[in-house]
């Protein structure tokens, strides 16, 4: 059986694949440690007959494989922590391991590996695939409390345009155009803020993906942004951050 | 590290332990050896707001001794310090941790992490790679840390 074993700790690959091959007799094609030398991999070499397949690997999680190269061998996820991920998989009953993996679940998941082998389910797996990665993507912040002179008020993260930071304070502009002062900084934020909407574009200002209406290349290969409800001020996108912009736009 | 002695490292190093007693038992009683060292130094220094800077290397050591077990030669590691001091407790092994955190860690890609003390400094310097995952971190933990600071 050829397979292939993504895993991003070498110990941990060489453990795995000691153990499958007391079981099994198996070809290891490739031991890929990144989403990106996985998708190169599969893109340039016919499917394996299993793929064993870590979850948290260093540039994200397995499951955006899926979303950048179709998948056609039968996966096995391995991983360490995360209860979501396994309920999902629970759910929608695929394979997967926990670490550190034994022996008997090993056997058991090859079992269950010869017994569903020919009976292709790919829409039942990219269902579920899809279903844990929104439980695992999920968890961004979706609203903030703040004051409106004496009252309280929930701001939904949909209402708000842009993030900025000014005399040590952090605002938040909404798509009304007012301003709510926050109990964050920037640098929280940051790590609240859905990535694949939200871009911290300099020291000054975080900025979501619709919140600008023009962008104008600027001196020093920096680029210029207009922002909605905010004409006053010159918004750029500092310089070492432009290549990281332009990648997140063009997502 | 210091209040939360960070969970998922004890587990990590726990699982990586597993693979290791399998393959290399010499190295996996060194293993074990390093991770008490670790644990020692985190609960003698509990109550401590500055430690020789020696002791804080040689902590920081076993601690990059531990994690190049996991990530084998995709981690490089060079600590050189001359001189003495005096620092908060695991202050340098913190930016270790988040250098290792928010990077790439990869074959292709390997991780350089350089402790070197220059003037009266110590400086912790790596490669930037940074990891587009911001690993979806056990988001609840960071919560408690941001209250912590925030006092929310």
């Amino acid at each position: 059986m050829n397979i292939l074993v993504i895993e991003d700790e070498p110990s941990a690959a060489e453990r795995l694949i000691s153990l499958i091959r007391q079981q099994v007799t198996v070809t290891v094609l490739a031991q890929p440690d990144t989403i990106k030398s996985s998708v190169a991999w599969l893109k340039s070499n016919p499917a394996p007959d299993l793929i064993f397949m870590d979850i948290q690997l260093a540039d994200g999680l397995s499951f955006q494989i899926f979303e950048q190269v179709t998948v056609n061998a039968p996966v096995i996820f391995t991983t360490a922590y995360n209860e979501y991920a396994l309920k999902a998989f629970k759910v929608n009953s695929i394979e997967y391991l926990l670490k550190p993996i034994d022996a008997n679940e090993l056997r058991a998941a090859f079992a269950k590996y010869k017994m569903l082998i020919g009976k292709p389910a790919p829409d039942k797996m990219m269902e579920s695939i899809s279903y844990a990665m929104q439980m695992l993507t999920k968890r961004y912040k979706e609203r903030f409390v703040v004051k409106v002179g004496e009252h309280l008020k929930s701001v939904e993260v949909n209402e708000i345009l842009f993030f900025f930071s000014l005399d040590k304070t952090t605002f938040a502009q909404t798509t009304d155009g007012r301003k709510h002062i926050l109990d964050f900084t920037l640098d929280q934020l940051d790590g609240l803020l859905d990535p694949s909407r939200y871009f911290r574009i300099n020291r000054k200002y975080i900025v979501r993906i619709d919140s600008f209406k023009d962008m104008i290349s600027h001196t020093n290969s920096r680029i210029k942004l207009l922002l909605k409800t905010n004409d006053d001020e010159d918004v750029i996108v500092a310089r070492e951050r432009v290549q990281e912009f332009k990648e997140w736009l063009d997502r | 590290m210091r209040n939360q002695v960070n969970p998922h490292f004890l587990f990590n190093s726990l699982n990586a332990l597993t693979n290791l007693v399998y393959q290399n038992q010499d190295e996996a009683a060194r293993f074990i050896k390093q991770l008490s060292a670790v644990y020692r130094y985190v609960l003698s220094t509990r109550d401590k707001e500055l430690v020789a800077l020696t002791e804080e290397i040689e902590f920081l050591q076993s601690y990059l001794f531990l994690q190049q077990i996991r990530f084998g030669n995709k981690l490089k590691w060079k600590v050189e310090i001359k001189g003495e001091g005096l620092v908060a407790p695991m202050a340098l092994q913190m930016l270790v941790e988040n250098a290792m955190k928010h990077n790439i860690i990869s074959d292709e890609q390997p991780l350089t992490i350089q402790v070197y003390s220059e003037n009266s400094n110590v400086i912790v310097e790596n490669n930037l790679q940074k990891s587009p995952y911001r690993l979806m971190s056990q988001p609840d933990l960071v919560w408690k840390i941001l209250k912590d600071v925030t006092l929310f």
